[in-house]
């Protein structure tokens, strides 16, 4: 009995740790069904809030608009932050070349340096290559952000990746290019795809960024289209709010249920007994 | 092919990894490259697999100096001591992948690739992923990896150091085999002195980065250059006593702590010749110590006895002088117990203390 009590702690600990959260959730979907709401207790329901899905909200882009500006924000971003990681990550792992070790303690310091103090310096960028309000700039100015943390993730798969390997993969026959892209690319594959979920996850949720460089509502993404709703000088309506809430998250969701597996191998660093 | 280094260097900074190593590897000789760890016989393979350029010296495949030849364009399989085989590819697909970097026709690679598979029988495990095979399997797909590109050169790194001590024995006459059935030249490294003598036609010994000696096996055994080669070669290995080269009557007698060993005849003139008052080592290998006549040439003590099946080990003390003896398994003699050592005339080597060259020969 004690035995049983005493591996049943953690699961309560646990449990009431995340009741919160799960109160939250609750709330968000209660709510994105009813007219009001006291507390957990919906008043009327309605699926008036999800009327978004068909028409525009007064003088607001349409959602699928919204969904495509998101999408055309958060792909490239994935993709572009995933390749130019796995390369330089070869590269800082791999080769000998004057200024690597500089190249590694800017790769740490630019991580942990807070972007949110860049953004008036990044605005003037943005203005003088005249990208200012434009999709790709603001892709461009998320992809050097995050660059540092996917660049070290990437070192670190290929570290862990034996020399013997390369090696043997040069004297069957490979070039350097070859070996990176036939021997290497294979064995990092479940870190490469974790870093570009989690890259495409970052841009589906991004915010500060797109808000500061995106003035034209027609290419905003969700989440600034969200603030948008509850910015207004008018009477907030939440229960619209909580709609797109979970217009939004719903797919993260599902993606995460799917993805896990590959999310949980980023932080591990490893494949061990995977790949 | 034949192989040859002419003055091999490769330096890291200041570290001499390899100091002016040359030799020849005659076309389809088995050579070890034998010595104890940081002695320079893995960065020698590498540079021979064009991993490494050599800071100074040249490599010759033949007649052509390869020193800026890239390891694709060397035409050489290796063999690494972790196996290095592709984790994400099968066996089939990571025995064939040096075909497929060569364009190889598909028909022709299926049919290479059975044969090698039949050559070192793992036909049965050809769609299973590295992961899933047990050492010695590993160890046979790389080397059929590196064969079926029918290199002119296979090198092997410490190929069975990763095998249990059963299966290596078994590996040991396998690539023995395969390499005088295919007549490829090969060069593998070991720290193993034993591997380096079963297997090896001959043997390049390395220390500190410098060639110490480089000869057959019987010869490296029976005839030590060095006290180093001495010392290296041979299990158990050899005993050294420090003695005194002494004249008395006509003959000469090697005194040393506990030891009077008197020498007649041709010896007696060859021991002289090296110097009458002279500070020597003396080595003699375990099996040429024997233990049975009356009055030896040392008295010893029996310290430990450790069985080895056909014969006995004996660990002896001569005064402070550790001796190593084999004999028979009939010995029986309790610990603590005196014994007499004779030592053979015909198998004593005598080293300088100071240079640690072999004194007689």
């Amino acid at each position: 009995m004690i035995q049983r009590l005493r591996s049943a702690i953690p699961y309560i600990l646990l449990t009431l740790l995340t009741t919160p959260i799960l109160i939250g959730y609750i709330w968000l979907i209660i709510s994105s069904v009813s007219i009001r709401t006291y507390g957990l207790r919906p008043e009327g329901l309605t699926l008036e809030n999800w009327s978004f899905l068909t028409a525009p909200i007064r003088s607001r882009p349409g959602i699928w608009q919204v969904l495509f500006s998101t999408l055309a924000f958060a792909i490239p971003l994935g993709l572009l932050d995933a390749t130019i990681s796995s390369m330089a990550g070869y590269a800082l792992s791999r080769l000998k070349f004057p200024g690597r070790r500089m190249f590694l303690s800017f790769t740490i310091i630019l991580h942990a340096f807070p972007s949110a103090t860049l953004l008036i310096a990044i605005f003037f960028v943005l203005r003088a290559v005249k990208l200012y309000d434009s999709i790709l700039g603001v892709v461009l100015v998320s992809v050097s952000l995050s660059l540092p943390l996917g660049i070290w993730l990437m070192k670190g798969f290929y570290d862990n990746v034996s020399w013997d390997i390369e090696m043997a993969a040069l004297i069957d026959g490979c070039s350097r290019l070859r070996t990176w892209w036939s021997v290497f690319l294979p064995i990092i594959r479940p870190g490469l795809a974790a870093l570009l979920i989690f890259s495409f996850l970052g841009g589906w949720g991004a915010y500060i960024i797109p808000y500061t460089f995106l003035v034209t509502a027609s290419i905003q993404p969700i989440s600034v289209f969200l603030q948008s709703l509850t910015g207004d000088y008018t009477f907030v309506n939440y229960g619209v709010v909580t709609a797109v809430g979970l217009f939004q998250l719903t797919p993260v969701l599902i993606f995460y249920l799917f993805t896990q597996r590959y999310l949980l191998n980023l932080y591990s660093g490893g494949m061990k007994g995977g790949a | 092919m034949e192989i040859s280094l002419e003055n091999i260097s490769k330096h890291f900074g200041k570290v001499k990894a390899v100091d002016e190593v040359g030799l020849k590897v005659p076309d389809g000789e088995f050579v070890a490259l034998l010595g104890p760890s940081g002695c320079g016989k893995t960065t020698l393979l590498l540079m021979l697999a064009g991993i490494y350029k050599p800071t100074a010296g040249k490599i010759r495949f033949g007649e052509k100096v390869v020193n800026d030849l890239l390891p694709k364009d060397r035409k050489i399989g290796m063999v690494f001591q972790s196996y290095a085989l592709y984790p994400h590819m099968s066996v089939y697909e990571n025995i064939v992948f040096p075909l497929r970097l060569q364009r190889v026709p598909a028909d022709q690679v299926r049919q290479r690739a059975q044969k090698m598979a039949e050559l070192v029988q793992i036909q049965a495990l050809l769609d299973r992923k590295p992961g899933q095979l047990s050492g010695g399997q590993q160890q046979r797909v790389a080397l059929s990896r590196a064969l079926i590109k029918e290199p002119d050169l296979l090198l092997l790194d410490e190929p069975l150091s990763n095998l249990d001590a059963k299966l290596r024995i078994a590996m040991r006459a396998e690539i023995k085999r395969l390499q005088k059935d295919l007549g490829i030249t090969t060069i593998f490294v070991t720290h193993d002195q034993l591997e380096a003598m079963t297997m090896a036609y001959r043997i390049a010994l390395l220390n500190n980065g410098k060639l110490v000696a480089y000869s057959q096996p019987h010869d490296l055994y029976d005839h030590p250059k060095t006290l180093f080669a001495a010392e290296f070669i041979g299990s158990p290995p050899m005993n050294f006593l420090r003695i005194r080269i002494e004249e008395k009557g006509g003959g000469v007698v090697l005194r040393g702590d506990g030891i009077q060993m008197p020498l007649v005849g041709e010896i007696a003139q060859k021991v002289k010749a090296i110097g009458v008052g002279r500070e020597v080592i003396l080595g003699i290998r375990p099996e040429d110590i024997n233990m049975v006549a009356d009055s030896g040439d040392a008295k010893a003590e029996v310290y430990v006895i450790e069985p080895l099946g056909r014969d006995m080990l004996v660990d002896l003390h001569v005064q402070a002088a550790p001796v190593r003896v084999l004999a028979p398994p009939t010995f029986n003699a309790p610990i603590g117990a005196s014994v007499p050592l004779n030592f053979d005339r015909k198998k004593i080597h005598l080293f300088d203390p100071q240079t640690e060259q072999a004194l007689l020969n």
